[in-house]
This record gives structure tokens, C-alpha cells and sequence, in this order.
């Protein structure tokens, strides 16, 4: 730990190092003159405000042309709106939500259409349901990646659903800050399900739980394939998000005769009828009580173990 | 494998770009933010904690921003000296390069306080001195007293840390390089029912994961093209996990094991490409070749039960290789004002090349079966924006699986979907998807005799009809208030399957509500309720074809149905108000959120009698069910005040509470020590046991803005 953090500070001092250079002095004079803010203000004191604390107010962002970044966003008829003395409908483009989400896109693609990140935009699930580039980001924003507001909180306003499996008492940590949305999903489109940053589940499942990631010699075939067959992603009313409470979760696909499969593991069989004082007839199985299965399918996300053992994922 | 080292890459690429940071004029703001926090945990502190740093601390946060007109150079540390604490630094300048680093620490906490009977907790070697333990019995060692097992914390640390840069410098080209690694260390429960003793363990986990990720492409419309490359790298320290099987006589071969993940590695190419065509067309092309690797040395012998067994093995080493191809191909089109179409396609195909390996042990040879799939999908997806400001979405797509033994699955999804955008106060959507899934399983034979196929179903390779609806409205009566509803139905038949999951229902509802009546107070509320249903079905002592039949013929006979239904209700509600209480000065801010879930599994054996060993003596149909079922609540008040001292600080106070409750049938009257025979008691350490708490928090924050 201490090692971490001595290695974390001499990155840190050396980032700070390399920036010695910088000098300290307002930039917000140089944005200000020719972009027009200057005469944006005096009616719209708060936008500026807003705005000159955005990375979009520095001086090297510009338009096309070096257009000041009112003109560039609001524009282009800003002198027919500053005539009519301001108003709605003089001239003045604001991004209304009524406003067709594409006229709304093309500002922003003035100076963004050959990003990186919008490259498959035009087959993104968001771009299909009617969302623009300022359903999620404001060019006065000061947030990282100019979003309106935290990622987790902006994609919870419209992913109530989600939001409310995030809460359950098993979750990955997404409300705690750990893992956010976009660890996991392309917001801007990606050529898989779901927004998914991955080719398939398990590969993007795999990123940061790379110990199941295998070949084993034994596989359990619904691993291998997807781990939402048994897990759920972002959370669930089982431990370990898993879809179902073990052993029943388990009993979904081994399904038999007798035995383990067969058997209902009901209460008849957990600790209930066999308490440490109480030892009775009825014996407690070690498939319904605590982790039910697991208690001996140790290495069920697959197994390097001997025999028949390790084919039931047990050694 | 080949191991790589990427610390010393991570402390380079900042001093190679210093250079370039450099930038003429810049503002340097920023908050230095220590605060303080009581924490008093009733109960379960690993549970409150579960993700965070459960003890009272002082720590805080620190951000600095150097911003000019050309570059920017940041750094932000938050929850410092806590065990979540993260650093991130970037430096750059606009449209030319970025570099970044951050360190970054996640902990997961599950059940402190576990208990063993074993020696070497959080070492891959568990030794105890007992032998012959027995519940029972002339001359056995009675079962060890777990008021006198050793202690350990089930937690595991995740510390990871990493560097990247960004190119962009020769637009339209693009490059990025990152590096990553997170070193993983804790302890957390496995089982062990390998041999006849039944214990949860102390599993070690020390990993380590490397990755490598660049990227280097060209952007300019109308064309997009990127080349990607990956690299994964895992590392266990542990092979397996070592015990000695205490019901063993004393002597020779009573050491066992439990086999541990492998080292493995992970390459990927990636390769994608877009261009823009006429008619306000996109076609978007991507392909990937990936490969799996790992290798693990076999073991040639293992003990069971104090006898030493031995495994003639085809090859002492298992070389594990998984290769992966997909392609995908978009193509979309808007050819006209009020159509949009899309059509895509994707083909995802995993090649097991791992070894196989042949295991003799006395009289039984073993070969390990070699998993992959092939998954293709493609369909079409149109939008129509009609009168009256509606958009309606139909979609069809269909999806086949091929999977080992000749088991495919052919999805046919149809959806269609309406969005209104209505007027000022009202804008709605509703949505129907119906898949029909068919199955095609030759033999499946997940366990019972193959007679069974004809009527069990593995639920993932099972012809199913799915119904989804949804519908949702936001309303706006007026400008303070703004009003949301939905509604999702969810109907699942497995339409083939008799013995198994058959059917799955679902339900949810929500609610949400925020009211503004002003600049000064804002209240919101929420609510979402879930119903899911989930029904299956079991034949218990079937043997032959003639009785395997679920249609049963005679009830009371040692061959019968049972039914299992599971119910899941999942109850979430909040409410908030913040309050400006002195506008600029003094913000006020109160939350009530209450989550609670109410399981059963109810099973209903058709042959209602302890006769032929149906049910237990002394249980019904009735008591054997159980009511607690993964239940659960949990309420959680907070309340904060942010008084602003002057323009340059801010002090944040506040109160928290949370109070979780848990009950499981499958924990009730929970022990250490559990007997499933007699004479022969299993062992558990208590992971996951009791995590019930109550927490009380005052925390106190003092942001000093720059």
C-alpha cells in the first residue's frame, strides 16, 4: 500500500513537473474578447458564467474559422436576435428540447464530427430513440466530458429501471463510484447489444474479473458462454447477483431424476430441523443451507481438478 | 507466458510529454476538502461497509486545475488514507495530447470475524491437528468447538493503477496507449465437498492483472478507421488450495485440495471502420480476432478420504486456448425526412483449441469436453416519424446459437414501439417484443436418463415465447411539477419444457415526482415495485420411459411431481427535499430512500405424504416452504446542511443512517457446525452469515475553494 501511494506520487510529482511552464494568469480575457461573450452578458450573465468555467471557453476552441463560441453554438443570425433585443424566436438557436435532436446534433458535430467517439453514433440505441448530443452534455458544463451533470445520476434520470436494481442488496459498487455506466456500455453506439464495450458479455466481464476468464480443463458450458445466464449486471436481490437463489438457480438446468436434481431442497432440509441442540431425525443437506451448491461446486466457474471431481466443478 | 512489467512505462510517459504541456497562460483553481466522519456500526460493519471504509477517519479530498488557453494540467485525490481513496492526474493541451495516470483502490468487504477450525487463513496451506473427527463414536475426535476457531476477514482489495496517452496532434490521425495493473489481495469463502468432508474455506486471493490497451486510427469525414490492439495478462499466485481432510485417520494422505484459477492471457485485434454515404447513409464494419491462452500442471494423484488415488494422464499439462473471430456490419440509412432504417449483422464464434486430456483412475476414463459457440444475429429496424408528432420503431432480428452436441436455439424477435412526443405537458411511449425461441436439442441430458430428454429443458438452450410490454408517461401539469410512470409486463413460457423452469412472470411499476414551487425548495419522490415469478417443475425417482412421463398417473407412488414457485417483490421508495434556506448562503438537504425485498419458494410435492419418503416426517405441503427468502430492508436517512462561510468556503454537516435487515431460511438458526447425517457434520465459516446492521454517521467537510 504505502508502496502504491510512493509510486503514485512520483507519477503525480512528475505530472506536475512537466507543467512547470504554465504560467498563471486569467485566461478568461482572451476568451472573452472576439467570441462574443462580451456582448452576450449583459442578458445572459449566468450563461457566461457557466460557460467561462468550461473547457469550451479556452482560447484554442474555437469554430470553424476561429467563430466565437457563441456564434459557433447559438448562431448564426445572433445580430438579428441582438436587434430585436433579445427574445425567444429573433434569430438566437437554443437548444429546446423541442427542437429536432439532429438541428440540435449538428451544432455540436461542427467542431465534433470526426471524434473518436461518435464514429457509430448514427447505429446507437440513443441516437434511435431521439436523444442529442445535449440530452446528456452542455456546452457550458464544467463536469468531465461536458456532462450536464454526474454520469451515474444522468444515466439514472432516464434509466429509472436500472437505478432501482443498482439499490438492491447484492450490486456491483455503481452508486458507491467504483464502476460507472460507462465502463460498460458506449453511450455513442457500439456494435454490440446493449451499448456493450465488448464483442460479448464475458469478454467485457472478463476486464475486470479475469481470473474466470479460463480455458479451463473442465468447463461449465453456461459460463463459458454467458455470465448472464446465471448473473444479472447490475443488481439483485441474490447474493453474488445471481438471478435466482441457489439451489433453485442451479435446479434451472440440472434438472433429473433423484439426487441432487430431483431433490427439493426445501426448509425441511435446511438448518430448521436440525439445530446444534437439536439434532433430530431430518438432517440438514448442505445444498439448502448458507451457499447451498456452492458449499462444495467450489470451482464452479470452472475447474483444473482430477477425475469426476473435477468435471462437477468440486475440486 | 510471457510476463510484462508496465510500472516502469507508467512512470515514463509523463516526463516523455512534459514537454508539451506546456502552455502560455493558464488559471490555476481548485478546493482543498478534508473532513471527518463518526462512524458507530451495530452489527454487521463488513456488510455497512461492503464497498467502502466502515471506521470513523479523518481523510478528505484535493483538486487542482491548471487550465489555460492551450493546455491543462489536473490532479484529484479523493477519500485519501480511506480504503477507497483514488488520484487521478491528466495534462494535455486541446486537440494535440492527453496523458493521464491514476491510482485507484476498491475494496470489497463481505463477512468479518469468519471463523475456522484451520491454521493459515489467507495462505493456500490449511493445516489442523484433528483426525477422525466424528459426531459420534469409540475412538473419534468429537467435531472441533467453533468458540475456539480462528479468526479472518472475508475482504478483498483491488488496487489498481495506470497511465494513458492520447495523440491527436496530426489530425485526422489518432493514436492511445494505456497500461493498467491491479494487484488483488483478500480472502474469500470456496466450499469443499470434494471429498466427504463438507467445509467452507479461507480461499487466498493474491492476483495480478496487466493490460495493455492502444489504439491508433484516422478520423476524418466522411471515413472512420481504427485498429486496435489488447493485451490481458492474469496472474495467480495460488495454484490451489491445500487442506487436510480432518475426517481422515491420522496418517498418510489426508492432504487434499481444491484447484484455484490458472494464469491465463489474453490477445485481442480489433479492427473497425465507417463510412458516410449518400442518402444520408452510414455503413459501419467491424471485425476482431481474439485469442484465450492458459496452461495449468495436472494433478497426478489426489487423496480421498485418507486413500491416496492416482491419475494416468494424457498429457501433465493442460494447454488451454480459446480463440474468438466476430465480425458486425451496421448499416443505416435516413433517405427521407420521416424514415430511418437499420440494418445490422453479427457473427460472434469461439474456437476451443485447449487440450484434451485423457485421465485414468482405476477403472474410469475421463475426457474433458471442449466448449464453444457460435452466435449469429442480424435484423432490420426502421423509424417512421408520423403526424401528430409520433415515432413508431418496429424491429424484427433473429438470433442462432450453435452449441456443443448438436443444441441450437433459433430466436425470432418482432418489436415495435410508439413514442409521442406530445404536447407541453404530456409525452409518452409504449412497446410490445415477442421472441419466439425454438430449440433443437438432440440430446441434452443434463443429468437424468436420456428418456428424459423428451421433457427436460436446460432453461438457456429452451424453446421459450417471451411477451414484453412497456409503457411510459412523463406529464408535466405545470412548470414546478414534473411527473413520471411506467410499466413493464413480462410473460416467459417454456413451451417444451415439462420438467424444469416452465414459466417466468414479471411486473414492474414506477413512479416519480418532482415538485419546484420555487427557487428555494425542490422535493422529489419515487417509488418501483417488482413482482417476479419464476415456476418449475421436478419428477423425482423416474426411471424408465414409461414413468418418466410429468403426467402423473399415480400420485401417492414413490414416483412424483413436485412444483417449486418463486416469488420475488422488490419494494423501492424515496423521498427528498433540498432547500435553499439562505439563497447563496445556507442549502439544506433531507433524503428517505427504503428498499426492502419479500421472497418465497413455495414447492408442493403432488405426492402429499411422508409415504415413499416424499416428505420429511413432521412437514407438509405447508411448512416446508419458505417464506424468507432472500428477504431483506433497509432504510437510509440522510441529512445535510452546506453553509457557504464566504465565496471560498464551504462547510458540509450531516447525519446518516441506515438500518439493514436480512432474513433467508437457508440461514436461519445458522451454525458453524451442521450434521448431515448423524454421525457427519459440515463445516461453515459464516461468509455471508448475519449481516444485519444498524449505523449512525456524523460527518463534517470543509471545502476550501482556490
Amino acid at each position: 500500500m504505502r508502496k502504491n501511494i510512493l509510486m503514485f506520487s512520483l507519477i503525480a510529482g512528475m505530472v506536475a513537473l512537466s507543467g512547470a511552464g504554465m504560467s498563471v494568469s486569467s485566461a478568461k480575457a482572451a476568451a472573452t474578447s472576439g467570441t462574443g461573450t462580451e456582448s452576450c452578458k449583459d442578458c445572459h450573465a449566468d450563461q457566461v458564467a457557466s460557460f467561462m468555467k468550461s473547457r469550451h471557453s479556452k482560447g484554442a476552441i474555437t469554430g470553424p474559422n476561429g467563430t466565437g463560441v457563441c456564434l459557433t453554438c447559438h448562431g448564426p443570425n445572433l445580430t438579428a436576435h441582438m436587434a430585436a433585443g433579445g427574445g425567444k424566436g429573433t434569430g438566437a438557436f437554443t437548444f429546446d428540447k423541442k427542437a429536432d435532436p439532429e438541428a440540435r446534433a449538428e451544432k455540436c458535430l461542427i467542431c465534433h464530427t470526426d471524434s473518436k467517439h461518435l464514429a457509430l453514433w448514427e447505429s446507437s440505441k440513443h441516437k434511435s430513440a431521439g436523444l442529442s448530443c445535449d440530452s446528456c452534455h452542455s456546452g457550458h458544463s464544467s463536469l468531465a466530458k461536458n456532462l450536464k451533470m454526474p454520469q451515474v445520476e444522468l444515466c439514472f434520470s432516464c434509466h429509472k429501471d436500472v437505478k432501482a436494481e443498482a439499490g438492491r442488496q447484492s450490486h456491483h459498487p455503481i452508486k458507491e463510484g467504483k464502476v460507472s455506466c460507462s465502463d460498460c456500455h458506449d453511450p455513442h453506439g457500439s456494435f454490440n447489444a446493449k451499448s456493450l464495450k465488448a464483442d460479448s458479455v464475458n469478454e467485457l466481464c472478463y476486464k475486470c474479473h479475469a481470473e474466470k476468464r479460463g480455458p479451463f480443463m473442465n468447463e461449465h458450458p453456461p459460463v463459458a458462454q454467458d455470465c448472464l445466464i446465471c448473473h444479472t449486471s447490475h443488481g439483485s436481490n441474490h447474493n453474488k447477483l445471481l438471478n435466482e437463489r441457489t439451489p433453485n438457480l442451479c435446479q434451472t438446468c440440472h434438472v433429473g431424476t433423484s439426487g441432487h436434481y430431483g431433490t427439493p431442497f426445501t426448509l425441511a432440509r435446511g438448518f430448521t430441523p436440525n439445530t446444534p441442540t437439536t439434532v433430530g431425525t431430518n438432517y440438514s443437506s448442505g445444498r439448502a443451507v448458507a451457499r447451498s451448491c456452492l458449499n462444495c461446486h467450489a470451482a464452479i466457474h470452472g475447474s483444473n481438478g482430477p477425475g469426476v471431481y473435477g468435471q462437477r466443478f468440486a475440486k | 507466458m510471457k510476463k510484462y512489467n508496465y510500472i516502469p512505462a507508467i512512470l515514463l510517459l509523463p516526463i516523455l510529454c512534459a514537454p508539451g504541456v506546456q502552455a502560455a497562460d493558464s488559471e490555476v483553481t481548485g478546493f482543498v476538502m478534508p473532513s471527518a466522519k463518526s462512524v458507530h456500526v451495530t452489527g454487521n460493519k463488513a456488510k455497512f461497509g461492503e464497498y467502502g471504509d466502515p471506521d470513523s477517519s479523518i481523510s478528505g479530498g484535493v483538486e487542482v486545475k491548471s487550465e489555460g488557453d492551450t493546455g491543462y494540467m489536473n490532479f484529484s485525490a479523493d477519500e485519501i488514507g480511506q480504503d477507497t481513496q483514488n488520484y487521478k492526474a491528466e495534462a494535455g493541451q486541446y486537440g494535440k495530447f492527453k496523458l493521464d495516470a491514476f491510482y485507484n483502490e476498491i475494496q470489497h468487504n463481505n463477512t468479518f470475524d469468519a471463523k475456522t477450525f484451520y491454521s493459515g487463513a489467507g495462505t493456500n496451506q490449511l493445516t489442523s491437528p484433528l483426525s477422525n473427527v466424528r459426531a459420534s463414536g469409540a475412538g473419534t475426535t468429537p467435531p472441533p468447538n467453533p468458540a475456539t476457531w480462528n479468526l479472518f476477514d472475508y475482504e478483498v482489495s483491488r488496487n489498481q493503477y495506470g497511465a494513458g496517452i492520447r495523440l491527436d496532434m496530426l489530425k485526422p490521425f489518432f493514436a492511445n496507449l494505456s497500461v493498467s495493473q491491479e494487484d488483488r489481495k483478500g480472502i474469500r469463502p470456496i466450499g469443499t465437498g470434494n471429498s466427504n468432508l463438507a467445509a467452507e474455506l479461507p480461499e487466498p486471493v493474491d492476483f495480478k492483472t496487466d493490460i495493455l490497451q492502444t489504439e491508433v486510427g484516422y478520423g476524418k469525414d466522411p471515413y472512420f478507421v481504427s485498429l486496435g490492439y489488447t493485451h490481458s495478462n492474469f496472474k495467480n499466485a495460488y495454484d490451489a488450495l491445500y487442506f487436510n481432510n480432518i475426517y481422515a485417520v491420522a496418517g498418510a494422505n489426508t492432504n487434499e485440495f481444491v484447484t484455484l484459477p490458472p494464469d491465463n492471457s489474453y490477445d485481442k485485434f480489433d479492427l473497425k471502420g465507417r463510412v458516410k454515404m449518400p442518402l444520408k447513409s452510414t455503413l459501419a464494419l467491424g471485425y476482431s480476432k481474439a485469442k484465450a491462452e492458459s496452461d495449468a500442471n495436472l494433478f497426478s494423484s489426489y487423496n480421498y478420504s485418507g486413500t491416496a488415488n492416482a491419475v494416468t494422464l494424457s498429457d501433465s499439462v493442460f494447454n488451454g486456448r480459446v480463440d474468438t473471430t466476430n465480425y458486425s456490419a451496421v448499416l443505416t440509412s435516413n433517405p427521407l425526412d420521416f424514415l430511418d432504417g437499420k440494418f445490422f449483422y453479427k457473427n460472434y464464434a469461439t474456437k476451443n483449441k485447449s487440450d484434451e486430456i485423457t485421465s485414468t483412475i482405476g477403472a474410469t476414463t475421463i475426457t474433458n469436453a471442449l466448449f464453444d459457440y457460435t452466435k449469429k444475429t442480424y435484423g432490420v429496424e426502421a423509424g417512421l416519424k408520423l403526424p401528430g408528432h409520433i415515432t413508431l420503431t418496429p424491429s424484427y432480428s433473429n438470433v442462432e446459437t450453435v452449441l456443443p452436441d448438436n443444441v441450437t436455439t433459433d430466436d425470432n424477435i418482432f418489436g415495435i414501439n410508439a413514442k409521442w412526443k406530445g404536447n407541453d405537458f404530456l409525452a409518452g411511449n409504449i412497446g410490445y417484443e415477442r421472441m419466439n425461441r425454438n430449440d433443437h436439442v438432440d440430446s441434452e441430458n443434463t443429468g437424468g436418463a436420456a428418456i428424459y430428454d423428451t421433457y427436460t429443458r436446460a432453461f438457456d438452450v429452451a424453446a421459450q415465447r417471451r411477451n414484453i410490454y412497456k409503457l411510459g408517461l412523463d406529464v408535466f401539469p405545470t412548470d414546478m411539477l414534473n411527473l413520471g410512470f411506467t410499466l413493464k409486463h413480462k410473460n416467459i413460457d417454456y413451451n417444451e419444457t415439462a420438467i424444469g423452469l416452465t414459466g417466468q412472470r414479471g411486473n414492474t411499476y414506477g413512479a416519480s415526482a418532482t415538485f419546484t414551487p420555487n427557487d428555494t425548495v425542490s422535493v422529489n419522490a419515487y417509488v418501483d415495485y417488482e413482482i417476479n415469478k419464476l415456476e418449475q417443475l421436478h419428477r423425482y425417482g423416474a426411471t424408465t420411459v414409461a414413468n418418466a412421463s410429468p403426467v402423473d398417473t399415480n400420485a401417492a407412488d414413490a414416483i412424483y411431481n413436485v412444483t417449486t414457485t418463486e416469488k420475488d417483490k422488490s419494494l423501492d421508495w424515496g423521498v427528498g427535499v433540498d432547500v435553499k434556506a439562505i439563497p447563496k448562503i445556507l442549502a439544506l438537504r433531507a433524503q428517505f430512500d427504503h428498499t426492502r425485498s419479500n421472497g418465497l419458494a413455495d414447492f408442493t410435492y403432488a405426492n402429499n405424504s411422508t409415504a415413499n419418503n416424499a416428505i420429511q416426517s413432521g412437514w407438509d405441503n405447508n411448512s416446508i416452504d419458505y417464506a424468507n427468502w432472500d428477504d431483506y430492508k433497509k432504510d437510509s436517512l440522510l441529512l445535510k446542511g452546506i453553509y457557504s462561510v464566504s465565496s471560498n468556503l464551504d462547510l458540509t454537516g450531516g447525519y446518516a443512517y441506515e438500518k439493514y435487515s436480512y432474513n433467508d431460511g437457508q440461514y436461519d438458526n445458522y451454525a458453524n457446525v451442521y450434521y448431515t447425517s448423524a454421525t457427519t457434520p459440515g463445516y461453515l465459516s459464516g461468509a455471508n452469515a448475519n449481516p444485519d446492521y444498524t449505523a449512525n454517521v456524523v460527518f463534517l467537510t470543509a471545502k476550501y475553494k482556490f
